[in-house]
Order: C-alpha cells, then structure tokens, then sequence
C-alpha cells in the first residue's frame, strides 16, 4: 500500500490508444497530483472521454500505460476501484429504477457508502426520491448520478463533462459539490469540461488535448499568464510577419495586428519589437479566450466583415 | 453479482412477462385441437409436427431477443461505462447478466411448457396416448433457446472488425439447433446443448471483457471463442463447398438388374439412374434376346413385376428419435373413421379414442377390446409390423391380429413358428400384400389373414440377407430372389456368392431355379468439375470425418481431398504465421496460431482472423516499413516513436517536464 | 461581512479580482481596521471557487499588507503600513494613471474634466471614510 502514497493520484505515461488506423489519444503522458482539482480541456472528438475510459481501465490501452491510485490502469482491483468515483458521460441512469433504489443498488457495491451525502446531495438537488429515473429532469439525474458517486467517499473522482446540459443553478451545484469532496485532505478530482467559466472557478490545474495530443498541462493562472494577446499598430499596411515561436492566432483589422501568443518571453517581444511598430500593447487572456485561440484554428483569421469593407 | 443479476432481472421482467405470454400463446396454439392438413397423417400430441415447429421456432427466437435485449440495452458507450465501472470484476458483472438470463429465460419457457404437457397429460384433452417422455422434445428445445440466448449475447457483444463474423454465434446455435433436432435420444441432445452452451458462454465472456477493456482474457475464453468461431464458419462453408464441389453431378452410374416380365420371364435391364422415372437403356432375356419393354420412361418400371424386400433380420424403426411420436405409439386402423386407434410400445396394447370428445373408448389386447377401466394383458412380444389405413392388422412374432375397431373384433392368426420380420408393400389406401419370415420360412400375407404363399428358406444366412417375393398379376405364380449378403456391401475376394432365383407354387414346391451371376452397378466416371478442388478447402478433420463417418466411397470428392486438404492446410498455415509475423506477435504465439491453422484448414485461419483485434501498421517515422502500433517499438528497426513534434505553443510546467 | 463578487470570464484573474476588491473595500473605509476576513474554505464556498485561488488571494493581500494573519483566528484587515519601496509604489502609482488616463482620453474626456472628476471621487471618499472613523469612535 506504500504505492498509493504516490504524490499523485494519476500518472501516465505514454497513454495511446488507436481506434483502427486512427490515434484517439496519442503518447499521453501527465500527472495529475493528489489533492487537486484537475481540468480536462478539448474540443469535442480531442480523446477527453477516451482518456478517462482507458484511465479508469473500460478501455484497453493500444500502447502506453497509466497509475491510478497505485494501480496499473488495465488491471484495478475492485479494491481500487471502490476509491474512485466516476460520473460518466450524460448522467446515465437506469430509467426504471426509483431514486430510493437506485440508490441501494449502487451502495450495494460500496463498503463506504455513506447515506448521509447521498440524502444530502438529493435534497440539495430537491430529488424526490419516489421518482423513476426516467421522470428525472437533466438537472435532476445529474444530480442523482452526483449523489451517487460522491456518497461512497471516492479518494478520486472522476467526471466526464459533468455540466453538460445542465442549466446555470445546476451546474452551480455542481461546482459546490465539487469543491465539497476537496474538502476532505487529499481528495483528488478529475474532471472534463467545455465550460470554462466553471473550470476558472474550481480547477487548480487544466490539461489541454488538441485531436488526441496533449497540447498544456499546467496550473490554470499559468495558462491564462502564458498565453498573450499582442497588439500591433502599424502606421500603413501591415507588413509581413516573421516566424514568431507560439503563435496561435492573428486577428487583422484596420491598421492593427492581434497575435495570440503561447509562452510570450522576452525573445518574442524582440521580434515583435523589430516590426516598423506605431505602438505595441501585450495584455493577458480571460482563461476561455486563451482556450479558444489555443485549441482555435491556427493561422489567420480575417473576417468577411473587412473583405466587404474593402468592396464599399 | 446478486445486484446485477437483480437490476437486470427487474429492467427485463416486463420483457421476460411478454415473453411468458407469448410461449403460452404459441404452445396454446400448437396444442388446439384439431387437425392442420400437414399434419393429417400425425396425432395430436406433445410431439406433433405443429407443436414442435412452435417450441423449436419460438423459444429459438424468445432465447435470441432477451440475449439481445441483455446486452443492447446497456451498449451505449456511457451506459456502459457506467455500469462497468463499479468495485467488482467485470466477469462477474457478465455472470450477474447470464444468471438474470437463465432467471428470466427458464420461468418465461418452462412454466407454459410444463402447463402445456400438464394438460395434455389429462384425459379428455388430446385423442391420443400420453408418456411423460414426450415431453423431452419440448424440454430439449426450451433448453436450445437458452444456447440462442447465449449465442445472441455474443454477438451484441462482440467488437470484430468484419461485421459479418459477429453472428456466427448464431450460427453455432442454429448448429446445435439442428443437431437437437436430429439425434436419436433426449441425452445425446443435452450433451449437443450443453457442449454449445459452454462454448457460447465461454466465448460470450471473452468478448464481454474484451469489451470492457480487459488487455488480457483467460485463455480457455480464447479457445472457446476460437472453437465457436471455427464451428460456426465450418457450418456455413462445408455445406457451401459441398454444394459447389458437387453441383455438376461427378458420376452417373447405369444399373442392370434382373428383373420379371409380367409373364413370368426373367431379363436383363440396363437402365440410367441419373433422375427419376430411370431411363431404359436396354431390356433383354437371359439368352440375349431384346425385349419390348416400351420406349418410354415410366412404362418399364411399371411393366416389371416388383416384388416386396424382406431382409432375414428386422432393421431399426426408422423412426425412432426422443422427438418422434412413433417411438411411443402408431396409428392404427382406418383413418377416416371418427375413431382414432394407437399401438402403444410401452403398453403393448391398442387404444381406441374418439376423436371428436378425446375420451378413451376401449384398449384392445390378445384377448379383444376392454374397456379403459378393464385393461386386459398386452400383447406379447415385440410389434413387427402394423399395416396402414384399413382394419388394423398388426403382426407379432407369435401370431398376427386383424382389429375391426367398429365392430369391436379382434381376428387372430397363429404361426406355425415365431415370425422375425415383416414388411408391408401397397399403396395409401391400403391395398398390398405383407411379406413375413421365420428362421425357416417365407410367407406371403393379405391384411385379411390369408396366406398366399409359405415356402421354407431354402438359402439362408450368412451368405445370404434378404429376398424378394413376387407375384406375377395372374396371382398363381410365385418368384422369390435370394439376395447375397455380398451384393450390397463390397464383394468378398475368391468367393462368388450367386443371386438365386426360385420359382415356386403357393405350397412352397420349387417350380424352377436360376443362379445368376451378381450384377453391380458399372460406374461411369466423368471427369470432375474445376469445383470440386474447392473440396481441398475442407479442413482435414472434416474430410476425414466424411470418409470414415459418413462412408463416403474413396474417389468421392469430399473423401479425395483429404491429400489436397492437408496441402491447402499447410499452405494456410504458413500463411497464418506470415500474418502473426507482420503483426509482430510473440513467436510461440505465431507457432502456435500456424499448428492450429495446419489442424484446422483455411478455415481455421478465418477463426484466427474473426478471433483477434489486429492492431493498424502504419509507416515507421525511420525506416518508413509498416509497423503495428500496438508496440512500443518498430519491430524492423527498433526505433521508438515519432515524438509528437512541439510547435512551441506547448505550455508544460516545470513540474511536469520534470516527469517526461 | 465581507461583500464580495467575482466575474469568470474576464482577464483579471480570479484571485486578483478578491485583492482589488478587498484592497478597495480597506482602501474605501468599508472595512475598517480589524475587521475579520472569512477563512478560506468559507469563502472559497460562498464564491464557490478552488479554495486555493482564495489562499493565493490571502497570501498576495498579506504580502501587500493589507491583511494580516492571527494564529489560529485567521485573517483580518491590518493597519495600513508601507509594504512597498518608495519607486516600487510610484511605478504602480504610475501604472495605474497610465491605464486610466488611456481609458479616460479615449472616452473624448480633456485635462479640466477628468482632473474636477478624480477630485469629485476623493472628496466623497474621504468623507465616507470619515464618517466611518467617527461612528467607530
């Protein structure tokens, strides 16, 4: 059991996975520490839920392997896997099963069930528990699947795109839910989202997966300092740019040039001070701006609304 | 494994209610009195042509569409997901589903199977004789549909490339369907079931754990989906390859035999067996002279005199299998009477019902007709023979019997001395003669008593098996042909056993002997279609089993190929291990998968083919080979990976370059 | 109590959007010296951000200090005291014109105005904060 002391909850390493000649997930390799709320970032199709099955061993690796709570991915023992609580993907539940005995039959599996978190997160979600799981609203079974997986007291949690389809209160709950299992010493959450606004809010640390590649994987205040947007104002016609290392994006308008810049450092500033400037500003992102430049379409990007200024 | 079972049992009860519904409804309907014209000739019973048509049909399907449901229901990637992942082994979550199954299949079968043979069991129900063992057939196909269940959960569960290989769990259960169908007891029909059965479940949970991530599965799973896969694939491609490797008939044999003009005279007659009526050839006499037999096709085989075979020793009831109603009773007596009669087997007496109310009018033994409360004694010894449609007149080895059932009247008919065989030759509506030997003697019979003809055996065993009695149409002439036991098997070396034929009077005087040499069939050899090499495609196990199990004469195209079959076999192997090299597969595992193809044939390396998840070969980034990308290294060159290359929008921290 | 709200979204960082609010609650005198801060796991629920992004918030105000820490109490608004050097606050000083004058310039806005409503705002913040300092005495 030393193992499972590790400083982290998940390490991969080289984690691929082909589905026929196409890499899903390619040569993943992270860590993802204990204690931490963790954000899994990507467009739809990057390998976010593949990811999380072949972490928690509903898929077998092609290639690569990953440590799960000590444990190697393609074999968790039950034992492991009843310190993990996983929510997966659109809030699955079985449509004839009541509230009440959905919960029973998941704590049937669980030696740590604990009723009280699973009443709780019910009535905060105000789940009668009378109620088919097919007469649940979204938010409802959202909350019932949360209810579920948080009652057993998992050391990791893992949440495939928790908030999807969930309205603004919902997803609030969400949130304090998730910040409510980090409340217990070294409780680790894994979690995937497209709403950045709720991976601002709870992760401490994201990793972004661009078409199965992982692209970032830092803290979420490094991500947001490290991709700049630099604007460039010219006196005429933009000139042509030189190769600038990180660019993302580019934004022309009138007279001006915004560039989305990874990893801005003194050396970038140097090439872009080489410009036959008029004036230069660099100002940091919001966290969901610098995700849409970063996993954006690279390369330019002009506007049909300036080619029908130029027709007039 | 308790919850599972229980959630999928409650999610698919209302299914398995439906279900419940629905077999009743078709026993119900299988059972209802009255007859259906294709069942004209059979009784109503447990083992009716209808009801078994239902049982085998419907629980075949039910088995198909629960399996389905247990396993479709739950297929979406995040139901899925869902329910995998929770602190117990996969296997026993695929147990949970198989035990809800059995829980679920068995009730939803058994229950209106039990209902049904319950009520037919009672009196007054069905207008014929009832033995528990009747319902083994209903029972042995309630127990089939559980293999469709297991072969139908295969197949939604499997995960192969090729679609089409992820039905041949069906078509191992159709296998094991028609074996249950075929073989002659209710054991030989359990162990067909039991054997698919585990097959299925061992290969259903090896691809349930495939399914749910499992790298590596227990190797008796892989052998049971391997053996599943090669069964069903051998299913359908023997009798694909039999089919196209005969099509064009091979052979045409020309007969001669010896045959009787009506008046008496014996000839020589060549004729094509090729299709049916046979096509004359030549007609001629002993001497040589050509007969006028008519040109066309019928005429001669209507214008020999035919007589009625009769072998020394009795042959096997040919219908004798669990499922067929004659192994418990026949009919007996005039169909069309509003009474139906039965000759009971295990009895050993004769039940008259109405046909109309179903009650039990009489029992009929030795002693005549009693009434169902007085049963009298039954007849002694085995039935030899029941002759249809008509007065019944059964034939015991002591005596034979003429039942009258409408007047209630029985007629005996001793024997001089115990009868070994009867045969009955006539036509539908029940005119003909009986043929009967003794150890010693030859009778010729009507259905009224008579004897026409007794005459001693004058040849007998071992040299001699059976005879023909002829009657010419005048009625007064008698012809009897002593067939050597050597005519129907191969001839024995230095040893010519000659036909004999004899005329006789009706008192058995001989009249005239002819001792004729043996005629076999001369086999006209055509050459063998370019098909029939695909017949080198058996797998070798199966030419062999066809040459020694089913007999099959040497020069017989499913018999030659065994030579051709073991080449193509080895041709397959090396092929086999070629793929397992360019998949970069361990060696003991290519050795091990090219032995199995050499056993198996071409069809074994189909097997090997369906059985495995073959991971994409995509160009090596240093030496531009294909290599699989399942390893961590290129196996032709030892390089590692083409790192994904960095574009300098990577934001790693420090930490975490710490752990590349 | 602390009034606090945060915009996700925007590119001030979280934790920086806690210090300027509370920097300008002590600044403005709605939070007077002394005044207790919720802890960390409290209001990291009441905003129900990572509890992390508060403590970095905390640290950077007790670094600043704004704030200071008590043993085993948590955390509460401090007297004012000079963190910075004196070049340190004059470039911050002149950041923060810097940004506003941009802002104010382009908005069409000249010398006079802008000067008549920088000293408009100061009057009503030291009258507030007066009031404040008499009620509190």
């Amino acid at each position: 059991m030393s193992q499972t002391n590790a400083p982290e909850a998940i390490r991969t390493d080289g984690l691929t996975r082909y589905f026929g000649s196409e890499a899903v997930v390619k040569d993943l390799t992270l860590a993802v520490p204990r204690g931490s709320v963790f954000g899994l970032l990507g467009r739809n199709g990057s390998g976010k839920t593949t990811t999380i099955r072949l972490l928690l061993g509903l898929l077998a690796p092609t290639r690569g392997s990953a440590v799960v709570l000590g444990s190697p991915c393609t074999n968790l023992s039950p034992e492991t896997r009843a310190r993990i609580g996983y929510l997966a993907e659109g809030h699955p539940v079985f449509g004839w099963m009541r509230v009440a005995a959905f919960g029973r039959f998941q704590a049937g599996f669980y030696p740590t069930w604990n009723e009280d978190v699973f009443q709780g997160v019910l009535r905060f979600f105000q789940i009668d528990a009378r109620r088919r799981g097919r007469d649940l609203s979204r938010g409802e079974r959202a909350g019932l699947c949360l209810a579920a997986t948080l009652a057993p007291d998992p050391e990791l949690l893992v949440l495939d795109d928790p908030a999807i389809g969930l309205d603004p209160v919902a997803r609030r709950g969400l949130l304090e839910a998730l910040l409510y299992v980090t409340r217990r010493e070294g409780r680790t959450v894994l979690f995937s989202s497209h709403v950045l606004a709720d991976v601002e809010r709870v992760a401490d640390r994201v990793a972004v997966l661009d078409r199965g590649v992982l692209r970032a994987c830092c803290t979420v205040d490094a991500f947001r300092e490290r991709v700049r947007r630099v604007v460039l104002r010219f006196s005429g016609a933009p000139p042509t740019l030189p190769e600038i290392p990180g660019l993302l994006s580019r934004w022309i308008t009138d007279g001006e040039l915004r560039l989305t810049i990874a990893n801005y450092d003194a050396a970038v500033q140097r090439i872009l001070e080489g410009l036959p400037l008029e004036r230069m500003t660099a100002e940091p992102l919001g966290l969901e701006e610098a995700f849409l430049d970063y996993v954006g379409d690279r390369g330019e990007r002009t506007f049909f609304l300036q080619g029908r200024r130029a027709e007039a | 494994m308790r919850a599972i079972a229980w959630k999928e049992l409650r999610e698919h009860l209302r299914w398995a209610l439906l279900g419940l519904l629905a077999n009743g409804l078709g026993l119900l309907v299988g059972l209802w009195p009255g007859r259906v014209p294709w069942s004209y000739f059979r009784s109503e019973s447990l083992l009716s042509e209808r009801f078994l048509a239902l049982t085998t049909s419907q629980f075949a399907v039910w088995g198909g569409i629960l399996g389905f449901l247990l396993v479709l229901r739950d297929h979406s990637g995040d139901r899925w997901s869902f329910l995998l992942f929770r602190p117990i082994r996969p296997g026993t979550i695929f147990q949970g589903k198989v035990l809800a199954a059995a829980a679920l299949y068995f009730p939803s079968t058994l229950v209106p199977l039990f209902l049904a043979a319950g009520w037919a069991a009672t009196p007054g129900h069905l207008a014929a004789p009832f033995d528990w063992r009747m319902s083994l057939a209903g029972l042995a196909d309630a127990l089939t549909g559980f293999v469709f269940c297991l072969a139908a959960m295969l197949t939604g569960l499997r995960q192969a490339r090729w679609y089409a290989t992820r039905a041949i769990g069906l078509v191992v259960a159709v296998l094991c369907a028609a074996l249950v169908q075929e073989v002659r007891e209710f054991g030989e029909a359990l162990a067909a079931i039991l054997v698919s059965a585990a097959l299925l479940y061992g290969a259903a949970w090896e691809a349930f754990l495939a399914r749910a991530g499992a790298a590596r599965r227990p190797l008796p799973l892989r052998f049971a989906l391997v053996a599943v896969l090669f069964t069903g694939l051998a299913a359908l491609a023997e009798p694909a390859i039999e089919l196209l490797a005969l099509l064009p008939a091979p052979k045409r044999q020309t007969y001669s035999i010896y045959a009787l003009t009506p008046q008496g005279e014996v000839c020589v007659i060549r004729y094509d067996h090729a299709d049916y009526p046979p096509k004359l050839i030549s007609a001629e006499s002993l001497e040589g002279r050509p007969l006028e037999l008519g040109t066309d096709r019928l005429s001669f085989w209507e214008k020999i005199v035919r007589g009625i075979y009769l072998d020394f020793e009795p042959g096997t009831r040919w219908a004798d299998r669990y499922r067929d109603a004659d192994r418990f009773f026949t009919r007996v007596g005039k169909w069309s009477t509003l009474e139906d009669g039965f000759y009971r087997f295990g009895a050993r007496t004769v039940e008259l019902y109405d046909r109309k109310d179903k009650r039990l009018l009489a029992i009929a033994g030795p002693q005549g007709f009693a009434l169902p409360e007085h049963e009298g004694p039954p007849f002694p010894g085995e039935l030899l023979l029941s002759v249809p449609n008509g007065p019944s007149f059964l034939v015991f080895a002591d005596a034979a019997y003429g039942i009258d059932e409408a007047s209630r009247r029985l007629t005996p008919h001793r024997m001089r001395e115990p009868l070994v065989n009867a045969v009955w030759e006539g036509n539908s509506q029940g005119e003909g003669l009986i043929a009967a030997c003794s150890r010693r003697e030859l009778f010729l019979l009507r259905r009224d008593g008579r004897v026409l003809l007794s005459s001693p055996l004058r040849f007998t065993a071992p040299d001699y098996d059976r005879v023909e009695c002829s009657m010419l149409p005048t009625g007064d002439r008698f012809f009897v042909w002593y067939f050597p036991s050597s005519s129907t098997t191969a001839p024995v070396p230095g040893k010519s056993v000659r036909l004999q034929l004899q005329e006789v009077t009706a008192h058995g005087e001989v009249v005239r002997t002819y001792a004729l040499p043996v005629k076999r069939p001369a086999l006209v050899q055509e050459p063998l279609s370019p098909l029939a090499a695909l017949a080198a495609l058996t797998p070798p196990p199966l030419c062999l089993a066809n040459a020694i199990g089913r007999g099959l004469p040497a020069d017989h195209p499913l018999a030659a190929c065994a030579p051709l079959s073991l080449v193509s076999a080895a041709v397959f192997a090396v092929l086999a291990f070629w793929v397992c090299r360019r998949f970069a597969f361990r060696p003991s595992m290519c050795r091990g998968w090219a032995g199995a193809v050499f056993a198996l044939g071409p069809l074994g390396l189909l097997a090997m083919l369906a059985a495995h998840e073959w991971p994409a070969r995509l160009p090596c980034f240093r030496c531009a080979r294909r290599r699989v990308v399942s390893r961590d290294t290129c196996e032709h060159c030892g390089a590692g990976l083409a790192p994904v290359a960095p574009d300098g929008t990577e934001i790693f921290d420090v930490e975490h370059q710490g752990t590349k | 109590m602390l009034e606090l709200r945060i915009v996700t979204g925007s590119n001030v960082p979280l934790y920086q959007q806690i210090v300027d609010q509370v920097r300008w609650g002590v600044a403005s005198g709605a939070h007077p010296v002394g005044t207790p801060l919720p802890s960390v796991r409290a209001l990291a629920e009441q905003l129900v951000i990572n509890p992390n992004t508060v403590a970095r918030a905390y640290a950077d105000l007790v670094r600043e200090g704004v704030v200071e820490t008590r043993a085993g109490k948590g955390c509460f608004v401090a007297e004012p005291r000079k963190v910075y050097a004196d070049e340190e606050r004059e470039r911050r000083l002149d950041a923060a014109l810097e940004s506003f004058l941009s802002e104010a310039l382009s908005l069409g806005y000249r010398g006079a105005a802008i000067r008549s409503a920088v000293e408009q705002r100061l009057a009503r913040l030291e009258s507030q904060g007066g009031t404040r300092k008499r009620e509190r005495r």
